[in-house]
């Protein structure tokens, strides 16, 4: 048996897959454009695996709302993640992932940050500067490897950001 | 038959003496006698002739190119009634004196196998005992090296069977490695296999030859240990199961020894898990082992072997609980939960093991994450007590001489979980495991007083009314719903009160400033609605919600309805979920509550002035209709008759002298709701008489003198009435009439020759009112339906008439849409359980009817009527069951296409919703048309075109999305980089509902081949 780098993390409640977000009646309507927000950013990202635990990112806390700012307007987006220990070596997997995962189904019209967030990390610098270089991640991505890890832990993204049903009076049900 | 032997036994002997020539002419001759002898009537064979036959079977048995058939004789013999135990005896000697069996080919094998199978079940009790070692090592002997599948099913019986059938103690080391040689079982049965056996058949087999006999302990389970340290999940798994299955035969002695090398072997399974399903069968094994071990003999004190297994397990467990907020502290709990539930010494042991140091860890934290993980560990106790010492409520299967071991520690329990759950500040999953305790504690038995239960439920109640946050309210809720079922008395008293207390009784009680504070009604209501439906209860919520209804009823005006709707509503979902449940409850809630609330409907229609109240909303009609409904359905035909009776004294005989409110009120106008003419308000109540209609049963006879009379005054009304509600709701009437008083046919002269007729004049005669002909074509397509469900002619005439209206304009996009109804399954009228006549596959009959006729029409029409066609089709489409649809498609496609290109939303959206069907159930078919189908669809995807709403663009993405799961890599390869450029766009849409799409769709074709293309 593989020892991993952390044999035993902390585990965090998850939202159970779906969105926290709630129904708005301008869901509904053709005409009113919905502007994309940290909530949905948070959607794309929160059910990524876990490269070492069959948890997702929010499960471990690698990812959370608050740790994601969006300007629509400006096109930009800074994700910032926590990885579980400070020498965790998947940090710079984690970053991969989250950037691959953005690169597919965000608009090219954003730039994208992805950073550890600030002190979380032995070699924060390093990690940082990998995931935002562009070159660098295109090599990585060459690699069929790591491009097969990849796209395994990408497996359970979709599971989030369906809209949270909820109840407003006695509901019926055929 | 003698003669065919001494024939037989003639041109042996003969052919001896010609030497090998006739070798195969030997083995013919033998395999004819033995098929003879298998196909053969036994009675025609006397006991002497079947003992010469078994002699000379056994003589014959050394000429080795005739076993195989030789074998098949003998099988066929020992059948016989008159193979006697001498004969048994004699042929199994010969068979394993003379037959070396693993050099013969399989179905010779077979035979041997079958054979002893056979004799077995004959002479195990008696004859075969006596030469029972020889029989067992030669069978060991026979079993030696086989391989094949089906001789393994076999032979794992027969072993099973040997072992309880004989003596094997002579040689259980040389069984035991015959059987286990097996294990464990790698066999993968190739693709299409004939025989059906999977490798879980052989698993099993070999698993029950283990567990057979405690003489395999001590050979299997070392070995059963050192496989479980094995690579592959498989072979663990089936180690783990294989050890489950053995210890209670092997018995607590024989396991004491490996206890400490079990532990260490499982606790790798469980803490590092590679699965659910391999941690749950570990967990498993250990709770079997840990059974087992309770039932050895206690040498004394500390000895006790369980006592001894469970040491090392606490110690362990307890080290990981240090850390309880990290990832090994759950297994940790879920291993002590299994031990515990397996007996009563264990649960003991480990609950004055741990408890207290868990117990004092809590008291010493500050931690919330790591309070929380405490208390789920001290659920997974009270699980295990539950499962060992019985649940409240239900009738025991337990030993009721034991209480459970957390007994002591119940007060220190119902503290710390009301702590937890009372604490409002706190970490919420902290107080979610506060919840469930109280819960868990209340359903173990005799364990909480019945004070204890009364405050936990206050405690519940409180946090569905008071607190704000809404998954603690939903567990509080589905605790209190599922002791609702089991404890109904303390629900009734200490929670449903504070649920009406809340609810406010008049229009004032409705203002924002005293609401605001509180839970909505509507929230409580949804609450009650949750609780309710058990007899006791229910009977308890009706008056409440009557008398709430009262009091609004008169002071809320008709623009306020969501209360009092909300309070109906509760009263139907609770009478539904009573149906669902087969209460019996029902029928009496049609003597008291649906009448009073059908004359709370009536009441105000007949006032003088006419005023306004909010029991004329429309919503609420709607709501007692289904009240009504569902009560109506579940009573008998007498019960029926009665009620309807009275219901027409009102509706037909505009009489309402028997309404218990009317007869109060001095002055009231009459009340004539089946008039075209009368007070809207009136009219509208005729939901409430189609409703009645719908519900009866074919026996129930409407009072009326004549039927079809009174069917073409309904009519009528319809079609002279400007008022929708009121026509829709005659419309209905009529249909449910037609449909079901029509035994025999009786009512299809009527109709053919009256009612069309008329019908058809009005909806042809261009020169009168749009309404009225719009009322006659409304009315002519439910009676089609009417028609259509029962598959009767008239039906499918009356959809042709239909399609002719296709060309008339403006009537004629509401006759394509008429589609709908006349197929489309209607949730609150002509349905099986209203008992309305619905032949056997009629919408396939419906379906092979008209879909060719559409086809012919849409190629025959022009442009602008063709559009009607396709919606017509569309509606078909979607109301056809799919296997019906797959079949007939093909010749549809290129028509379902050409609907896309039409600008109309609706069309297109259920047209590519079909796509998504045939691309997930008829691959190949998808696949023929994706040239011309995946441009179509990307440019769906385009919010530019404003015919393009978003419930389209969504649609065409989840069909594309869908088609690389269903469809072959080929066939997609050469859309790839087209689709994932193309949908680019997508992801930047401006409604977010179709960026998800596009997201899902999207991460659907990346991984196509595993590769990234245009990231």
């Amino acid at each position: 048996m593989t020892t991993l780098i952390n044999q035993n993390p902390i585990i965090y409640e998850a939202s159970a897959g779906h969105s926290t977000r709630e129904w708005r009646e301008e869901d509904d309507d053709e005409n009113s454009a919905d502007a994309i927000d940290a909530q949905e950013i948070f959607d794309l990202i929160r059910s990524i695996s876990d490269p070492e635990h069959p948890l997702s990112l929010e499960q471990l806390n690698v990812t959370q709302r608050d740790h994601i700012q969006v300007s629509d307007e400006n096109n930009s987006v800074l994700v910032e993640f926590t990885p579980t220990i400070p020498h965790c070596s998947m940090a710079t997997l984690i970053g991969l992932c989250i950037r691959v995962r953005l690169l597919r189904c965000l608009p090219s019209r954003f730039k994208v940050d992805i950073s550890v967030r600030k002190g979380t990390h032995q070699s924060e610098h390093a990690v940082n500067k990998q995931l935002n270089d562009k070159e660098r991640v295109a090599a990585a991505l060459e690699n069929s490897h790591l491009l097969e890890v990849v796209n395994q832990c990408l497996a359970t993204a979709t599971s989030g950001g369906v809209v949270a049903n909820i109840v407003k009076g006695p509901a019926i049900v055929n | 038959m003698d003669r065919l032997i001494s024939t037989y036994i003639l041109a042996q002997t003969d052919s001896q003496e010609q030497a090998d020539a006739a070798i195969e002419d030997i083995v013919k001759a033998t395999a004819l006698l033995s098929t003879t002898l298998a196909t053969l009537d036994q009675s025609k064979v006397n006991a002497s002739a079947v003992t010469v036959l078994v002699e000379f079977y056994c003589d014959r048995l050394t000429d080795q190119a005739c076993v195989p058939e030789l074998l098949k004789g003998l099988l066929a013999l020992s059948k016989f009634d008159k193979f006697t135990s001498v004969d048994c005896i004699k042929s199994v000697k010969a068979i394993l004196a003379l037959v070396n069996v693993q050099t013969y080919q399989q179905t010779a094998r077979h035979y041997v196998f079958l054979f002893f199978e056979s004799v077995i079940k004959r002479y195990s009790q008696t004859d075969l005992k006596a030469i029972s070692s020889d029989f067992v090592f030669g069978f060991i002997q026979c079993l030696d090296g086989e391989k094949d599948p089906r001789n393994l099913m076999l032979a794992f019986t027969l072993i099973k069977n040997i072992i309880q059938e004989f003596d094997i103690a002579q040689h259980v080391e040389d069984l035991f490695e015959v059987t286990f040689c097996y294990f464990p079982i790698t066999f993968r049965p190739p693709p299409d296999d004939p025989y059906g056996i999977t490798s879980e058949h052989l698993k099993v087999g070999l698993r029950d030859c283990l567990a057979a006999t405690p003489y395999f302990a001590k050979f299997a389970l070392p070995l059963l240990l050192e496989k479980l340290s094995s690579s592959s999940g498989s072979a663990k798994k089936d180690s783990m199961e294989t050890i489950a299955a053995c210890a209670p035969v092997y018995g607590s002695s024989a396991l004491t020894p490996y206890a400490e090398e079990l532990w260490s072997g499982l606790q790798n399974e469980i803490f590092h898990a590679t699965g659910d399903e391999l941690e749950q069968v570990a967990l498993n094994t250990l709770q079997v082992i840990t059974t087992e071990l309770s039932m050895g003999v206690s040498l004394g004190g500390s000895n006790d072997p369980v006592e001894k297994f469970l040491r090392p397990i606490i110690s362990d467990c307890m080290t990981q609980l240090q850390k309880p907020e990290m990832k090994l502290a759950k297994p940790s709990g879920k291993i002590l939960k299994a031990c515990a539930m397996a007996s009563d010494p264990a649960c003991t042991a480990i609950t004055l093991a741990t408890i207290p140091t868990l117990l004092s860890q809590y008291t010493s934290s500050d931690q919330s994450t790591r309070k929380k993980a405490l208390l789920d560990v001290l659920l997974d106790f009270l699980e295990a007590s539950k499962v060992l010492y019985g649940s409240a409520g239900k009738p025991t299967e337990h030993d009721t001489d034991f209480v459970t071991p957390l007994l002591t520690f119940k007060d220190r329990f119902f503290e710390l979980f009301t702590n937890a759950l009372l604490s409002s500040n706190e970490y919420n999953a902290l107080r979610l495991a506060g919840v469930k305790g109280l819960h868990g504690m209340i359903l173990l038995r005799e364990f909480l007083s019945e004070t204890e239960i009364s405050y936990a439920i206050q405690y519940f109640v409180r946090i569905i009314l008071e607190d704000p946050d809404v998954e603690l309210q939903e567990t509080a809720l589905s605790s209190l719903s599922s002791l609702a079922l089991i404890m109904p008395g303390v629900v009734r008293s200490m929670a449903l009160p504070s649920f009406f207390e809340m609810l406010p009784t008049s229009q004032n009680d409705m203002d924002v400033d005293t609401v605001v504070q509180k839970k909505s009604p509507e929230y409580i209501l949804n609450a009650v609605t949750k609780i309710g439906a058990e007899p006791t209860l229910f009977a308890d919520v009706v008056p409440q919600i009557l008398e709430k209804l009262d009091l609004v009823a008169n002071d809320f005006s008709s623009t306020h309805a969501t209360y009092p709707i909300a309070l109906l509503t509760t009263l139907l979902v609770l009478l539904r979920s009573k149906a669902a449940q087969g209460h019996s409850d029902l029928p009496q809630y049609l003597d008291n509550l649906v009448p009073r609330l059908i004359g709370l409907c009536i009441y105000p229609t007949v006032s003088l002035d006419d005023g306004d109240s909010v029991m004329k909303n429309s919503e609420i009609l709607e709501v007692v209709a289904g009240i009504t409904r569902v009560v109506m359905i579940h009573v008998d035909t007498r019960a029926q008759q009665e009620f309807v009776k009275a219901i027409f004294r009102f509706f037909v005989s505009e009489d309402l002298s028997t309404l218990a409110m009317i007869k109060d009120t001095a002055q009231h106008v009459t009340f004539t709701p089946l008039r075209h003419d009368s007070r809207v308000s009136q009219q509208n109540t005729c939901v409430l008489f189609s409703t009645v209609i719908d519900g009866c049963r074919q026996q129930t006879v409407l009072p009326v003198d004549n039927l079809q009379q009174f069917t073409g005054s309904l009519v009528d009304v319809a079609i002279k009435t400007s008022n929708v509600t009121q026509r829709t709701a005659l419309s209905k009437a009529v249909a449910t009439i037609l449909n079901k008083y029509n035994k025999g046919g009786v009512m299809e002269n009527f109709i053919g020759q009256t009612l069309i007729p008329e019908l058809h004049n009005i909806i042809r005669q261009e020169q009168a009112a749009f309404e009225t002909r719009e009322a006659a074509l409304i009315m002519y397509t439910w009676i089609t339906k009417a028609m259509v469900l029962s598959t009767s002619t008239i039906g499918y005439d009356m959809t042709g008439e239909l399609m002719s209206i296709f060309s008339v304009p403006r009537l004629g996009k509401i006759a394509a849409d008429g589609f709908n109804l006349v197929i489309g399954e209607q949730r609150d009228v002509l349905t099986k359980e209203s008992f309305a006549v619905l032949r056997l596959l009629y919408k396939q009959r419906f379906f092979n009817h008209c879909v060719p006729v559409l086809v012919k029409g849409f190629e025959s029409s022009a442009d602008e009527v063709r559009h009607n066609f396709l919606i017509a089709l569309s509606h078909v489409l979607r109301n056809i069951p799919k296997q019906v649809l797959l079949t007939e498609l093909p010749p549809l496609l290129p028509m379902l296409v050409h609907s896309l290109s039409f600008p109309d939303p609706e069309l297109k959206a259920s047209t590519i919703e079909t796509f998504q069907i045939i691309t997930k159930d008829a691959p190949d078919l998808m696949a023929e048309h994706l040239s011309t189908l995946t441009p179509l669809l990307i440019s769906l995807t385009s919010a530019k075109d404003p015919a393009n709403t978003m419930k389209v663009r969504s649609a065409a993405l989840k069909c594309l999305g869908a088609q690389p799961k269903s469809l072959p890599f080929t066939a997609l390869r050469p859309y790839k980089a087209q689709v994932l450029k193309e949908l680019e766009k997508c992801l930047d849409d401006c409604k977010r509902v179709v960026r998800r799409e596009a997201v899902e769709c999207r991460s659907q074709w990346f991984t196509l081949n595993g590769s990234i293309a245009s990231a």
